[in-house]
């Protein structure tokens, strides 16, 4: 009926004032609609007025961040970047607010981690005190040694032998066992007796002494056996230590509480006496459960670790082994060549694997290379530089003088006293070069030629021995070949004449023989004068024999006949054995 | 209730004037593993009996307090977290059921209402017994569960443990 009545009003009213008719509309709508308008308006109004809006969300705002938290964590993946930045804001700005705000947090924890790092050093530092000097200290600074870890750290690997062997978590209020563990076969009591005892044990300490509401019993020691005990708001922890337990442990069961109460607020809340919820704390007890047991502190080293020292010992032996032969070989090398003349080391030295040498060395001296090898040296291990130099060792400037006078076969040199001795035999003109030349060698002060024979003058002597010889004559009477005694001066001058020739032949390596030549005069018949010349000949080489004369032929009598210009005598005829008699 | 229930432990304490037979109910009700110096000690000898009241499995954690004399004076604080706890008095002296009032006082005044049972122990000896019934009546006027045991023959030595486990399992 109301949408037939507005539907034909138009048509209806259509000649009729239409402002009345607009009017009454608009009134019908009011009337109709009024209510839905106002929410509209409103609804419409809380959304663009910004204040409205913004009081509307803080309402929900802090549903709806739980409600995305609980969905999945991608608010928080949002939120993060602003709020890591509106930190940074904040520090910058003001960095005694952020202090303020964590220091009640870090405080204690900073506390703890000071407290814990001392109660370290001073068990390390009385433990290595106490272990120093005996014999098992000593045996822990040899193995400290092997194996490279401090001395405190070996101390206290052979001393904090310990095994956690139950852990108990206890309800605070009732001293009802909540949770407990155990390793291994440790023998326990009953666990529940157990914790009502260590609280009662807890209050009693507690109310006995006097102490203060926030202090409470930490540990208890028997022997060997050790109870640590922690507390948290509602549950206490005690673990049963057998040894002695590094301060480590407390931090473990301090986390491990924390957590506990973390996670199981709500089982503390509604705890009843039913302690099945805290079953879910076994795994933080059982990180509790720590152990350092002997066996594993003495288990055997693996064999790589046995191997490697072994290796690292064989391998310096090695190392040492060639290192000090090499040394050895380098310093025998270093020996050799002092002791090798014309050769003077200056400096020698190893670097970067080799060897350098540096040195001055006579042209004359050997090769130091040679002696490298002498020495069993690798020559390419060798890096050296010889500046050259004239040196002054007897032997070079031997060497040199060898090299510069080229002596004949039949010349030894030798220095002698700083003077150059040439001894044998030599030409005149050699002798007299070598006088001169010894001048301008180094090193020598002069040259001595006293035993040194002038061959030219050798045989200019022996020219005149040989012309004297051959003009003497033995002279005989009338028929006879006896050699009177007139004539005995004339053998001996022979016979000193013989000797001349003979020791002047041997120096002049001019090997010789003196022909003896008798002789007859003209009278007697052929074969007389024959016999005669013979026999003569025959009595002089006696004679001279006997004086000692060597190298002495007879003539052909037959060719001494023919000499007509002698007469009853001897005479000599040197002779070359090279054909010729003289030159 | 009506679900397979867990173990429940409960803590209970035993107290009493000294050598009111405490210890003789709690070695009639369970084999103790701690020896009696704990008492003399720490004051505190803990035992523990297992029951099973309308199908709950109970755990009693018996706290057996050192006997109060003039010399020694029960340390409350052991009475803390208690779910409930035992008077004992002997029958055969009348100031051992004023002690067990006046602790009854102390225990409220430091745990607060909790369930409790007043047992007069040596039901044994009747006949020599100091308490009257009288005194009883007027205790039980004022709702004191009253009970009497012989730690000695063992009578209503169980019954009282249960009844205690009931009151504290009942809301």
């Amino acid at each position: 009926m109301t949408d037939a009545a507005v539907r034909e009003g138009p048509e209806v009213g259509g000649d009729n004032s239409s402002d009345s008719s607009t009017d009454e509309l608009s009134e019908l709508r009011d009337l109709l609609l009024a209510p839905e308008q106002t929410q509209l308006s409103d609804l419409q109004e809380r959304i663009d007025n910004p204040v409205r809006y913004a009081a509307d969300v803080s309402r929900v705002l802090h549903n709806a961040v739980t409600l995305s938290l609980n969905r999945d964590d991608k608010l928080a993946t949002a939120l993060m970047p602003t709020v890591e930045s509106a930190i940074g804001v904040s520090v910058k700005k003001n960095p005694q607010r952020l202090v303020d705000v964590i220091f009640p947090v870090m405080g204690p924890a900073i506390r703890r981690a000071i407290a814990n790092a001392f109660s370290e050093m001073v068990q390390s530092l009385n433990q290595t005190l106490e272990y120093s000097v005996s014999l098992r200290g000593l045996k822990w600074r040899l193995e400290a040694l092997r194996t490279g870890k401090s001395f405190a750290e070996v101390v206290l690997s052979h001393t904090l032998l310990f095994r956690v062997e139950q852990v108990f978590l206890i309800h605070r209020e009732t001293g009802l066992l909540l949770q407990h563990v155990e390793a291994g076969t440790s023998a326990v009591h009953d666990a529940d007796l157990v914790s009502g005892m260590l609280t009662a044990i807890q209050d009693f300490v507690h109310d006995s002494f006097d102490a203060k509401k926030a202090d409470a019993l930490d540990s208890l020691q028997v022997g060997e056996l050790n109870v640590w005990i922690e507390r948290g708001a509602h549950a206490v922890l005690a673990v049963v230590i057998r040894g002695n337990a590094p301060i480590e442990l407390r931090e473990t069961m301090q986390d491990a509480l924390d957590t506990i109460h973390v996670e199981e607020r709500q089982a503390f809340d509604s705890f009843n006496g039913d302690a099945t919820a805290f079953a879910a704390t076994r795994p933080q007890l059982e990180s509790c459960l720590q152990a350092k047991t002997e066996a594993t502190a003495r288990q055997k080293p693996s064999p790589l670790l046995v191997a490697i020292p072994v290796i690292v010992i064989l391998a310096l032996g090695v190392w040492a082994f060639f290192s000090i032969r090499d040394s050895r070989r380098w310093n025998s090398y270093l020996e050799r060549l002092g002791a090798t003349p014309g050769l003077v080391v200056v400096s020698a030295e190893k670097s970067g694997g080799k060897y350098h040498i540096t040195g001055l060395r006579d042209p004359l001296a050997t090769d130091p290379a040679t002696l490298l090898s002498a020495s069993n040296i690798d020559p390419k291990d060798v890096v050296a530089r010889w500046e050259a130099f004239q040196a002054s060792d007897p032997d070079i400037v031997l060497a040199r003088a060898n090299q510069l006078l080229e002596p004949p076969d039949t010349v030894s040199l030798s220095v002698e006293h700083g003077s150059l001795v040439a001894r044998g035999f030599a030409e005149h003109d050699w002798i007299r070069t070598s006088r001169r030349i010894t001048q301008i060698i180094p090193s020598l002060s002069g040259f001595d030629d006293k035993e040194l024979i002038d061959l030219d003058h050798a045989r200019a002597e022996f020219d005149n021995v040989r012309k004297t010889l051959e003009q003497r004559s033995i002279k005989f009477a009338l028929g006879s070949s006896e050699i009177t005694p007139d004539q005995q001066d004339e053998i001996n001058r022979a016979v000193a004449g013989l000797k001349q020739i003979d020791a002047l032949a041997s120096t002049l390596r001019m090997p010789v023989h003196v022909e003896v030549w008798g002789h007859a005069d003209q009278s007697g018949s052929q074969e007389l004068n024959e016999r005669l010349i013979a026999a003569r000949a025959q009595q002089v080489m006696t004679s001279l024999s006997a004086g000692n004369a060597k190298n002495l032929v007879i003539a052909d009598a037959y060719a001494s006949a023919r000499l007509a210009e002698y007469t009853r005598s001897v005479t000599f005829k040197v002779k070359s054995e090279n054909g010729t008699s003289n030159k | 209730m009506s679900e397979p229930s867990a173990l429940i432990q409960k803590k209970i304490c035993m107290l009493g004037a000294y050598a009111v037979g405490k210890t003789s109910l709690v070695a009639r009700f369970v084999r103790s593993i701690f020896s009696e110096k704990y008492h003399t000690t720490i004051g505190v000898k803990i035992d523990k009996k297992s029951l099973r009241v309308d199908d709950q499995e109970l755990s009693l954690i018996l706290w057996d307090l050192a006997g109060e004399d003039d010399f020694y004076q029960v340390r409350t604080s052991y009475l803390r977290g208690s779910a409930g706890y035992l008077l004992i008095a002997d029958g055969m002296r009348r100031e051992t059921l004023d002690k067990a009032v006046e602790l009854q006082t102390r225990a409220e005044h430091e745990i607060g209402n909790v369930p409790f049972i007043l047992v007069i122990n040596k039901l044994d000896v009747i006949d020599d017994w100091e308490v009257k019934e009288s005194d009883l009546a007027a205790l039980s006027s004022k709702g004191w569960r009253v009970v009497s045991t012989s730690a000695k023959t063992g009578v209503g030595v169980n019954e009282t443990f249960l009844a205690i486990g009931q009151q504290i399992l009942t809301p």
